[in-house]
């Protein structure tokens, strides 16, 4: 398949005056045709920033792209002018955001922001634009859609809103679609409708590509091809989704998917947590970013940064445990306590932290 | 099964004698389309005191750009041996109609003329034919007269008619306050504008820019600029063409504009980093379109709250330049030259009375409207000043 867009190296840095935030820190992403690419991570791994960056949509100061290149139908985004990359927003890579209560302008009736991208992109008609909002509205599910043109942002529930920006997301058919965090802000019931609407307008259009920004990997699990696991600023771990949730390598990943509640088992269990927290973005580790909370950490970890390898076909992680499978490298111990799969039993005070953290 | 029963099946099928009875959608509970603009106008024309004093306001300006039509010593029409003619539009002299003078014809003369000699002749006057800038040297007594019954606010030192000074007055010092109060604000926006959306280095040096600027003493400048280019009055030409009054408008705006501009800057830094204006970036917006389709509307309240203030703070600054003369060149219309009158006459009531009375009316009447936009704009319903 070919590839609609790849990132290399990418690394966006915020100067701040506590000092220099890596919130991307050497991202390598690969979205092919028509696929949707889920991007999971906790809060502050980089997943949004990395998304940002794609459109150069980072606010300058503090924030910079400081290297690397995002190719997109072989052109390299990051070197192109404010212009030219104006007229690819909106028109090929298009994003939806997390808060549809907030993204509309409140001034302005829906109609005339679903018809301002489509006139700032095309030279057509007022009468034209106007036809095509109609219709793509109709298309997102909002009934009436020709007098509710007319109406303001603060007359849609959030559901109707995050629509009318998927609406306005793909009026004109862009090859790739940004989605961060897209349900994050909506009802449960809303959720699924707002995916199932994503999903089927994407089938619609065929080839176009979604990169689906999430920490809920049970939307991942359902919507998407494969997964790229962001922690610390860095990839930590691509598969297809069926090789991440049946054999994950990377022990974050394995942490991820140990703390998710599972209805179909037979036997109650207890969720496992991750130990520890997100390290503080100013004082990343210099080796592997997961060294502090990882249970299986043994000599190279705090000092060397692993590669990303491809361990099995299609299936990257960067973890000094591979190409070894899942070992430690020999000549090497463990530094730290218990064996490989099996986890460090948490103890109930850091459950009981974790869930007072979510 | 009967052809009908799949579609009764069908959860989506509504029958026939059902669907008749439904409202179609377009009249479902939709709320009328309506912009926060519309709302906070139908707020402002529920406040009573406000809006009237609003439409009176606007009504009086209105009707004064007509003065020349109605209060003049130029005729409106002139019969003269069968012609019609319109001096209003275009100049006439005196000999044409017959009077033995030099220069502009002496309509009221000339209409008692016709009068008396009902030859069919005649001549429509304005309902007040005195001329804003006419001297009425022969009323009785000498300059300034008391009210009469054709003087109602008397005459001033040169034996101008006061009222119907006023009356031009008004319409200079609103025009004037408009004219600064929008070229302030343009510049002021503009300037706010591309201070908060820019920020870093161009906001820094501006803001500093600015500080300076506010520091530079206003009046002196103002006595500087009069006493280098010497305001003239060119006669014949209407009042609001003056060049002095254009001049003096630039530079009560270049003074005008620092305060809306930190507003303005607050705003867009507040709304630049809201979440609509990264959506609509994202979308491919220009850098202009984001700036003045969609961060402006949203950053306007400050502005139009406070745009009756700067009206007012307009007059009182042209009335008190004029006060000190070097505001509008004599012998425009003003309301400050006639207060100033009115000071060094103190015992003739009629050139300190009515000239206050006529400016204090006027800034009340404009603050009302102010009030009740600043209140038309609160988005608390119920304020504590209710």
């Amino acid at each position: 398949m070919n590839q609609l867009l790849s990132i290399r190296g990418l690394r966006t840095y915020f100067y701040t005056e506590s000092g220099v935030a890596k919130a991307v820190d050497g991202v390598d992403l690969d979205i092919a045709e028509g696929e949707v690419l889920g991007l999971v991570g906790e809060s502050g791994s980089g997943k949004s920033v990395t998304a940002l960056s794609i459109l150069r949509l980072i606010p300058d100061p503090p924030g910079r792209i400081v290297a690397g290149e995002v190719l997109f139908n072989g052109r390299d985004l990051l070197k192109l002018s404010w212009e030219d990359i104006r007229k690819i927003r909106g028109n090929d890579i298009s994003m939806v955001f997390q808060e549809p209560m907030t993204s509309l302008n409140p001034v302005f009736t829906i109609g005339m922001q679903v018809m301002e991208v489509i006139l700032a992109h095309e030279d057509v008609s007022r009468e034209e634009a106007y036809r095509r909002a109609v219709d793509i509205l109709t298309e997102v599910g909002i009934p009436d859609a020709a007098n509710r043109m007319n109406q303001y942002p603060h007359h849609f529930s959030g559901g109707q809103r995050q629509r009318v920006m998927i609406a306005i997301a793909l009026v004109l058919n862009p090859s790739l679609l940004i989605a961060d965090e897209p349900t994050t802000a909506l009802d449960v019931t809303i959720q699924a409708q707002i995916l199932d609407l994503m999903l089927e307008m994407k089938e619609r259009r065929k080839g176009a590509s979604i990169l689906l920004i999430t920490h809920n990997l049970a939307v991942v699990a359902e919507t998407c091809d494969r997964v790229a696991v962001m922690y610390g600023g860095k990839i930590q771990e691509i598969a297809s989704i069926d090789a991440l949730f049946d054999t994950p390598f990377h022990p974050y990943t394995h942490g991820l998917l140990g703390s998710i509640p599972s209805v179909d088992g037979t036997k109650a269990r207890r969720l496992t947590v991750i130990p520890g927290s997100v390290p503080d973005i100013y004082r990343l580790p210099v080796g592997c970013k997961f060294v502090t909370r990882c249970p299986y950490a043994f000599e190279p970890c705090p000092d060397i940064e692993p590669p990303l390898i491809e361990d099995a076909p299609g299936h990257w992680v960067r973890c000094h445990l591979y190409p070894n499978g899942g070992k430690p490298a020999v000549g090497r111990e463990p530094a730290a306590v218990g064996s490989h799969r099996v986890p460090v039993a948490p103890s109930i005070d850091d459950t009981l932290a974790d869930q007072a953290n979510d | 099964m009967s052809p009908a029963e799949p579609a009764l099946e069908d959860p989506r099928h509504i029958p026939p004698d059902l669907a008749a009875s439904m409202i179609p959608a377009a009249t479902t509970g939709l709320p009328p389309p309506e912009s926060l603009f519309v709302k906070r106008l139908r707020k402002f024309r529920r406040l009573r005191r406000g809006y009237y004093s609003f439409v009176v306001v606007a009504t009086a300006y209105f009707v004064s750009f007509f003065l020349p039509m109605l209060a003049n010593n130029i005729a409106l029409v002139v019969h003269y041996n069968g012609s019609y003619y319109v001096p209003l539009f275009h100049y006439h002299s005196a000999v044409e109609f017959g009077q033995s003078a030099f220069g502009d014809p002496d309509y009221r003369a000339l209409k008692g003329q016709f009068e008396q000699e009902g030859k069919g002749n005649w001549v429509l006057m304005p309902p007040l034919p005195y001329g804003p800038n006419e001297s009425l040297l022969d009323l009785p007594g000498t300059p300034p007269n008391s009210p009469s019954a054709a003087h109602p606010f008397g005459t001033d030192d040169r034996g101008r008619d006061v009222l119907v000074r006023l009356a031009y007055g008004f319409n200079i010092s609103l025009t004037f306050a408009l004219l600064v109060t929008i070229v302030g604000n343009l510049l002021g926006i503009s300037v706010g504008a591309s201070l908060g959306y820019f920020a870093g280095r161009i906001d820094i040096f501006g803001q500093r820019g600015i500080e300076i600027w506010s520091s530079l003493p206003f009046l002196y400048v103002v006595i500087i600029i009069s006493s280098v280019v010497v305001p003239v009055y060119l006669p014949g030409r209407y009042q609001l063409m003056q060049p002095s009054l254009w001049l003096l408008v630039v530079i009560l705006a270049a003074f005008d504009w620092m305060g809306i501009t930190y507003y303005i800057r607050g705003e867009f830094y507040r709304e630049k980093a809201k979440d609509y204006v990264g959506a609509a970036i994202a979308t491919g917006v220009s850098e202009s379109g984001i700036m003045f389709r969609h961060i402006l509307p949203n950053a306007l309240t400050p502005v139009v709250s406070f745009a009756p203030f700067e009206i007012v703070a307009n007059i009182s600054a042209l009335v008190a330049l004029d006060f000190l003369g070097f505001g509008l060149p004599a012998p425009t219309p003003s309301w400050g030259e006639l207060i100033g009158q009115g000071m060094e006459n103190l015992t003739k009531w009629w050139l300190v009375f009515y000239p206050l009375g006529v400016l204090f009316l006027t800034l009340l009447l404009v603050v009302f409207i102010g009030e009740a936009v600043r209140e038309a704009f609160d988005p608390k319903e119920f304020s504590r000043l209710r």
